[in-house]
C-alpha cells in the first residue's frame, strides 16, 4: 500500500512537470516569439533602427527574457538558452551602431531558437522516433 | 565544481530511492525486464551528472517514468501469468528422467557446457546425480537430485531436533542495539544482568549475540570468542 501511494505521488509529480512544461514554458517562449515577431514587423523596411519605439520594445524583450530565464533553464537545455540569451543581448548593441542587417538577423535567430524548443521538445511523431 | 557535486548527490539519491522502490529482487535475481531497466537507469543517471548543460530534470523525469513503468509491469506480471510469460519467459526443464533435454537447451540458446557449469555451481558435478534441472526465468538453475544423491536429513534418521533460532546481535562494536530486544523476546533487564555477570563493560564487547534457545555467542575486543548456553530463552 505504501509503495502504491509512493508510485501515485511519482505519477502526480510527473504529470505536474508535464503540465507545467506544456503551459508555462510554452507560454514563456511564445511570449518571446510574439515580441520578436513584432520587432521584425516594426523594423522591416526601416533603415533607421534607432527609434524610441524599437529601443522600448527591445528593452521589454530583454526584461521579459531575464524574468523567464531561470525557469526556462530548469526545463530546457542550457546551451540553447545561452544562444538565445546572447542574441537578445546583441540587439541593444546593434541599435547603438544602427546595424540594421545584424539587428534583423539576431531577431530571426531569436525567433527560430524559441521555435526550435517547440520543435525539439514538443510531443510529435518525429520527436518520438 | 560545487554545482557538479550537488547535482551528483541529487542524482545519487534519486537513483537510490528508485532502486529501493523497485524492491530487493533488483539486486539478486533479475528478470529480463528488470535487467533492461537497470542498464538504462545507470546510463540515464550519468548524463545530467556529467553534462552541466543538461538540466537535472532531463535525468530525473525519465528515471521516475521508468520507475512507474516497472511498477506497472510488475503488477501486470503478478496478476496475468500470460503477461509474465511474455516479459520474463517461463521456467524450462533442461534435465529430466531421460537425461539432458537437448531441444530445450538449444531453445534457450545455451550449450551443454553452460548447463554443466550451472550444475556445478549448484553442487552437482555429474548430470547422473540429477533427476530434474529447471532453468528459471532469472537464469539460475534449480536442481532436484536423485534420491541416492539427496543429503540425509534428521527426519530420515528419525532424530528429534530442537528448532534452530536466528542469533540476534545485542551488542556490536561496543554499542548496545536496543532495537533488537523486541526480536529476542527476553526482558532487557535480564540481558543486562547477564552482561554484568560477564564482568565486561559494554564498550569492550566486540559482539554478543543471543538466540531464542538461550545460546550466547560472545567476544570481547582483542580476545577469543566463546559461546555458552544460558537461561535467556525467548
Amino acid at each position: 500500500m505504501k509503495k502504491l501511494i509512493t508510485i501515485i505521488i511519482v505519477v502526480l509529480i510527473l504529470l505536474g512537470a508535464v503540465i507545467f512544461e506544456q503551459i508555462t514554458i510554452n507560454n514563456y517562449l511564445n511570449e518571446i516569439q510574439d515580441m520578436t515577431e513584432e520587432l521584425i514587423t516594426i523594423s522591416t523596411g526601416t533603415e533607421n533602427i534607432q527609434t524610441d519605439e524599437i529601443r522600448e520594445k527591445v528593452a521589454t524583450l530583454k526584461e521579459t527574457w531575464i524574468h523567464h530565464e531561470e525557469i526556462l533553464c530548469i526545463f530546457a537545455n542550457h546551451k540553447d538558452m545561452r544562444d538565445l540569451c546572447i542574441e537578445i543581448q546583441k540587439l541593444e548593441g546593434n541599435i547603438e551602431v544602427n546595424q540594421y542587417e545584424d539587428f534583423t538577423a539576431s531577431l530571426r535567430v531569436i525567433y527560430h531558437l524559441a521555435d526550435d524548443y517547440h520543435k525539439i521538445m514538443g510531443t510529435s511523431w518525429q520527436n518520438i522516433f | 565544481m560545487l554545482t557538479l557535486i550537488i547535482r551528483s548527490l541529487i542524482i545519487y539519491f534519486v537513483v537510490l530511492i528508485v532502486f529501493r522502490l523497485m524492491g530487493k529482487r533488483q539486486l539478486g535475481q533479475m528478470q529480463p525486464f528488470e535487467l533492461v531497466l537497470t542498464l538504462i537507469l545507470a546510463d540515464l543517471a550519468t548524463i545530467p551528472m556529467a553534462e552541466m548543460s543538461v538540466p537535472l530534470v532531463h535525468g530525473i523525469v525519465p528515471l521516475l517514468a521508468l520507475l512507474v513503468i516497472h511498477y506497472v509491469i510488475t503488477i501486470l506480471a503478478k496478476h496475468f501469468p500470460k503477461f509474465s510469460e511474455v516479459f520474463s519467459g517461463k521456467p524450462v526443464i533442461v534435465i529430466n528422467q531421460n537425461g539432458i533435454d537437448y531441444k530445450a537447451v538449444q531453445k534457450l540458446n545455451l550449450s551443454i557446457e553452460d548447463i554443466m557449469e550451472s550444475l556445478r555451481s549448484a553442487g552437482y558435478f555429474s548430470p547422473d546425480e540429477v533427476l530434474f534441472a529447471i532453468m528459471e526465468t532469472n537464469g539460475k538453475i534449480s536442481v532436484l537430485p536423485k534420491a541416492n544423491n539427496t543429503p540425509v536429513t534428521r527426519q530420515d534418521l528419525n532424530i528429534e531436533g530442537e528448532e534452530n533460532s536466528v542469533p540476534i546481535a545485542i551488542v556490536s562494536e561496543g554499542k548496545l542495539l536496543n532495537d533488537n530486544f523486541e526480536q529476542i523476546k527476553v526482558e532487557k533487564k535480564q540481558v543486562m544482568d547477564f552482561i554484568a555477570s560477564l564482568n565486561v563493560k559494554i564498550k569492550n564487547i566486540l559482539i554478543l549475540t543471543l538466540d531464542n534457545n538461550g545460546k550466547v555467542y560472545f567476544q570481547e575486543m582483542h580476545k577469543r570468542a566463546q559461546s555458552m548456553d544460558t537461561n535467556l530463552k525467548g
